[in-house]
C-alpha cells in the first residue's frame, strides 16, 4: 500500500497536537474547548443554558449548544429513542423524583454519584438535595435550579385596596374577596395541559396538613380519606366562590404579566420569576412580589411551601459522556451557578451563591427563617401514570364535571392501580 | 433471430394464412418484447419496492408486534399476547374516543366536504373565481400546528368569539368552548373546516371542470332550473371526485391528531380525545407503547376498512350507472 506524503503530513500533525493537548494537561490550556449538545424542553432558556455554557468554557473549556423541545412528550420520547442508540445529546434536563426513576430504569442517563461526592465535599450543593435524584443508590442528575412555589401578587394593586401580605388563612381568604369585589379575579388556575391542575391539589393540601400529603403521596392513605375529601370541600367552595380564572388560562410568559397586570395572583414555580421581571419588565419587591401561602389549618406551627428541582444529567450512552460529567460539575462551582441565578433570577442550588433578584432573596430570608417546611412537588412525587392521569381527573373536578366524591373514589381507584403496576416493576 | 424471422415471413408468404401468420408472427414478437421489458421493468422497481417495504410495511409488522408486548419504548418488551387488545375493549375512554371519532366523522362531512362543493359551485361561474378559491385554500398551506393556535385563541374562555358575542349583546351565549363537552371537539372541527376547506373547494373544481358542457346545455335547453341541474346532472358526474373527496376527508377525520393535541391535548379530562391522541398519550406521554401500539392497530383497521368499503362501495355504484 503505498502511502502519499500528504497523509503522512496529516499524521505528523495529527499527532503532534495531540502530544501538544497532552502535555499541557487540559484543553483549556490548549485553548481548545469541545461543544456538547444539549437538549431541554424549557422554552425561553436558551439565555440560561448559553450563560452556564460562558461559565463551563471558562472552566473547563466545555460549551453547550442548547436544542429546545417545544413539546414535552416529544422530547421524552426522544430521549428513550436516544438512549436506545446513544444517538441525541451528551447533555438534557429532566425530571426529579418518580420521574427520575423511570428515565433512569429506561437507561437513558448515566450514574453521577461521583459528581455528586465531589460536589459535596466541596461544599458546592446540599447533600439534602442529592436523594430527590437518586434511584437506588445511583444518583443521576443535578439540580438545574431551586425554585420555591410562592404567591406571586401585584403590590401595586394590594396597596391601592389597603391589602397587605397574608398572615392567616383568613387574611388571605380576605384579599381573594376584596379583589373579587373589586371586579378582578383573585387566583390563577388552569387545566391547560392538564398538568397545572394539581397546582392547587397540593397547595391546599400542604396547607391543610403537610403530612397527609406526604402520606398520601407515598400511597399510606387513600384519596378516599376524610382528611382528603375535606380538602376538596375546602377547594371545592373557592372554585365555587368565583376566586380562580377560567380553566383553560395560561400563565407563562406575556400571559403571567397580563394576569400580574390586572392584580390576579399566581401561584407558580419561581422560575417563572423571569416572566415577570424581564418579559413584563416588572420591578421586584416594587411592582410585584411573593409570599408562602398561609396555613389553612391554624393549628399548624410552621408554614410549608412546595419546593421543585429539575434535573440535569448525561445520556448513558452519549459519546462525550465523560466530558458532559466533567460539565456537570463545574455546572455546579460558584461561576456557572452563579451565571444561572442573575439570568434566570431564580434560586440555585449552591448555598455560595449570594441570591440577587429581590423577590427571591425576600422570598429565601423568609423560608429559612421561618423554617418553613420545603415540600417536593405532586408532580414528582408518584408514578408517573397516576400523576398524569389525575390530572386529568382534577381538571373535570376544577371544570365543575365532578363532585368530591366522585373524584376521591376515581383518584383512590386509579392511585391502587397505578401503585400495584408501579411495586410489579420496580419493587417497593 | 432475425434469420428466423426472414424464414418464417418467407413461409407466411406462400400460404393463404399469410396475413394471419404475419399477425401471429408479430405478436409473438411483441410478446418476448414485452417479456424483456417487463424484467426490465421490475429491475426498475425494486429500489422502490424496497423503499416502501422499509418504510411502510416495516413499521406496520413491528407496530403490531410491539401491540403483542409491554414494551415501554427503551426495549423490545416481553410478548404478552393479546393483553393489550383486551385491556383496550375494557378501557372506559374507548368509548368516549370512538364517540369524539364518529363526531369528528359526521362533522368533516358536514362542514368542509359540504362547503367545499357549495363554494366550488357556486364560485365556477363567477369572474374572478381562481381568486376566491386561493383565498379558500391559503388555510390550507399553514400547518396544523399554527392552524391550532390561531383558533385555541378564537375559542379561549377570554378569546375573540367571547369577546365578539360580549360586543353584540350576546353575553348569555358566552361559554368556554374548549373546556366543556362536545363543544370542544365541535370548535376543533370548525377550525379543521377553515383549514381543510379549500382543498376540497381544488378538487370539486376540477371535478366541475371536467364535466361535459354538452350534457349541461341539453338540461339548460330541457328547461332544467339550478337545482335539477345540479341534482340530476351535476351531482351524478362529480362520482369520481366525490369518492375521492369524501375518502380523504373519512380517513382524516379518524386520524385527527394535531389540531386536538395542540388546541387541548385531548382535554379537559379526556374528553376530547381522539384514538390519535390517545395512543399518543398512552404511547409517549405514559411511555406505554405496547398498549399505544394496539390503538395504533384498531387505528390502522379502522381506517383502512372504512377506506376500503367506502371506495369499494362508491366505486360500484359507479361502474353501475
Amino acid at each position: 500500500m503505498k502511502i502519499s506524503s500528504k497523509k503522512i503530513a496529516i499524521a505528523v500533525v495529527a499527532s503532534f497536537a495531540l502530544t501538544s493537548v497532552a502535555y499541557s494537561g487540559s484543553a483549556v490550556a490548549a485553548g481548545k474547548s469541545i461543544t456538547l449538545n444539549f437538549y431541554h424542553d424549557k422554552n425561553g432558556w436558551d439565555a440560561r443554558f448559553l450563560a452556564v455554557s460562558t461559565a463551563l468554557n471558562d472552566g473547563v473549556g466545555i460549551k453547550l449548544k442548547p436544542s429546545t423541545f417545544a413539546d414535552t412528550t416529544i422530547y421524552q420520547n426522544t430521549l428513550n429513542q436516544a438512549a436506545k442508540t446513544g444517538k441525541g445529546p451528551d447533555l438534557l434536563t429532566w425530571w426529579s423524583g418518580y420521574r427520575m426513576v423511570d428515565g433512569a430504569k429506561n437507561g437513558i442517563f448515566a450514574d453521577i454519584s461521583d459528581v455528586w461526592a465531589s460536589a459535596i465535599k466541596a461544599g458546592d450543593v446540599s447533600p439534602d438535595l442529592q436523594k430527590q435524584f437518586q434511584v437506588g443508590s445511583k444518583t443521576y442528575g443535578i439540580p438545574n435550579g431551586v425554585s420555591f412555589w410562592p404567591m406571586f401578587y401585584n403590590k401595586k394593586i394590594f396597596a391601592q385596596y389597603g391589602l397587605s401580605v397574608p398572615k392567616t388563612w383568613a387574611d388571605f381568604i380576605n384579599i381573594c374577596d376584596t379583589l373579587r369585589a373589586k371586579g378582578i379575579t383573585p387566583l390563577t388556575a388552569s387545566v391547560d395541559g392538564a398538568w397545572p391542575a394539581f397546582i392547587w391539589f397540593e397547595q391546599l393540601l400542604i396547607s391543610q396538613d403537610p403530612q397527609l400529603y406526604l402520606d398520601l403521596t407515598s400511597n399510606k392513605i387513600k384519596y378516599t380519606d376524610p382528611k382528603v375529601k375535606t380538602v376538596l370541600q375546602i377547594w371545592k367552595g373557592m372554585i365555587d366562590k368565583g376566586y380562580f380564572t377560567a380553566g383553560d388560562t395560561s400563565f407563562f410568559g406575556e400571559a403571567a404579566v397580563a394576569l400580574m397586570n390586572k392584580g390576579t395572583m399566581i401561584p407558580v414555580g419561581t422560575w417563572n420569576n423571569s416572566a415577570f421581571s424581564v418579559t413584563g419588565g416588572l420591578v421586584g419587591g416594587k411592582d410585584y412580589d411573593a409570599f408562602v401561602i398561609p396555613n389553612i389549618n391554624p393549628a399548624l406551627t410552621t408554614q410549608s411551601i412546595i419546593v421543585e428541582a429539575g434535573a440535569i444529567g448525561a445520556l448513558a450512552k452519549g459519546k462525550n459522556l465523560r466530558k458532559a460529567k466533567v460539565a456537570l460539575r463545574e455546572w455546579l462551582k460558584f461561576p456557572a451557578q452563579a451565571m444561572w441565578a442573575d439570568v434566570s433570577g431564580d434560586g440555585v442550588p449552591n448555598p455560595k451563591v449570594p441570591v440577587a433578584d429581590p423577590v427571591i432573596k425576600g422570598l429565601s430570608k423568609y423560608v429559612a427563617a421561618n423554617k418553613v417546611n420545603q415540600i417536593q412537588r405532586y408532580w414528582e412525587s408518584g408514578p408517573v401514570p397516576l400523576i398524569e392521569n389525575g390530572c386529568a381527573i382534577l381538571s373535570a373536578f376544577m371544570l365543575g364535571k365532578k363532585t368530591v366524591d366522585e373524584v376521591s373514589t376515581e383518584m383512590a381507584a386509579l392511585s391502587d392501580k397505578e401503585w400495584a403496576a408501579w411495586t410489579a416493576k420496580y419493587g417497593k | 433471430m432475425i434469420q428466423t424471422e426472414n424464414k418464417l415471413g418467407r413461409l407466411r408468404g406462400s400460404t393463404p394464412w399469410s396475413s394471419w401468420l404475419a399477425f401471429r408472427g408479430k405478436l409473438e414478437n411483441a410478446k418476448s418484447q414485452r417479456c424483456k421489458e417487463g424484467f426490465g421493468t421490475y429491475l426498475f422497481l425494486v429500489p422502490a419496492t424496497i423503499g416502501v417495504l422499509f418504510v411502510l410495511l416495516y413499521p406496520v409488522l413491528r407496530t403490531l408486534w410491539y401491540s403483542l408486548t409491554d414494551t415501554e419504548g427503551a426495549g423490545l418488551g416481553k410478548y404478552i399476547g393479546l393483553t393489550n387488545y383486551k385491556t383496550l375493549a375494557k378501557d372506559p375512554i374507548l368509548l368516549r374516543t370512538m364517540s369524539n371519532v364518529a363526531i369528528w366523522t359526521v362533522g368533516t362531512m358536514a362542514l368542509p366536504v359540504f362547503l367545499g362543493l357549495v363554494i366550488a359551485y357556486l364560485a365556477l361561474g363567477l369572474k374572478g373565481s381562481a381568486v376566491y378559491r386561493m383565498i379558500f385554500l391559503l388555510p390550507y398551506v399553514l400547518s396544523g400546528v399554527a392552524v391550532a393556535s390561531i383558533w385555541f385563541h378564537i375559542f379561549q374562555t377570554k378569546g375573540l368569539v367571547n369577546q365578539f358575542l360580549a360586543g353584540i349583546g350576546l353575553e348569555k351565549y358566552q361559554q368556554s368552548w374548549l373546556l366543556n363537552y362536545p363543544q370542544n371537539t365541535i370548535s376543533m372541527i370548525i377550525a379543521a373546516t377553515w383549514s381543510g376547506t379549500g382543498l376540497i373547494v381544488i378538487l370539486f373544481t376540477v371535478g366541475l371542470q371536467n364535466i361535459p358542457l354538452h350534457t349541461v346545455e341539453a338540461a339548460t335547453l330541457d328547461g332544467a332550473n339550478g337545482w335539477q341541474m345540479f341534482r340530476s346532472i351535476i351531482w351524478p358526474q362529480l362520482k369520481q371526485i366525490r369518492a375521492v373527496v369524501i375518502g380523504t376527508a373519512l380517513a382524516n377525520s379518524l386520524r385527527t391528531f394535531d389540531i386536538v393535541w395542540v388546541m387541548t391535548q385531548g382535554g379537559p379530562s379526556r374528553t376530547s380525545e381522539t384514538l390519535g391522541v390517545t395512543m399518543y398519550r398512552e404511547s409517549f406521554l405514559l411511555n406505554r407503547y405496547g398498549y399505544g401500539a394496539s390503538i395504533a392497530v384498531l387505528l390502522m383497521v379502522l381506517v383502512v376498512s372504512v377506506s376500503y368499503f367506502f371506495l369499494r362501495v362508491g366505486l360500484k355504484r359507479e361502474s353501475s350507472i
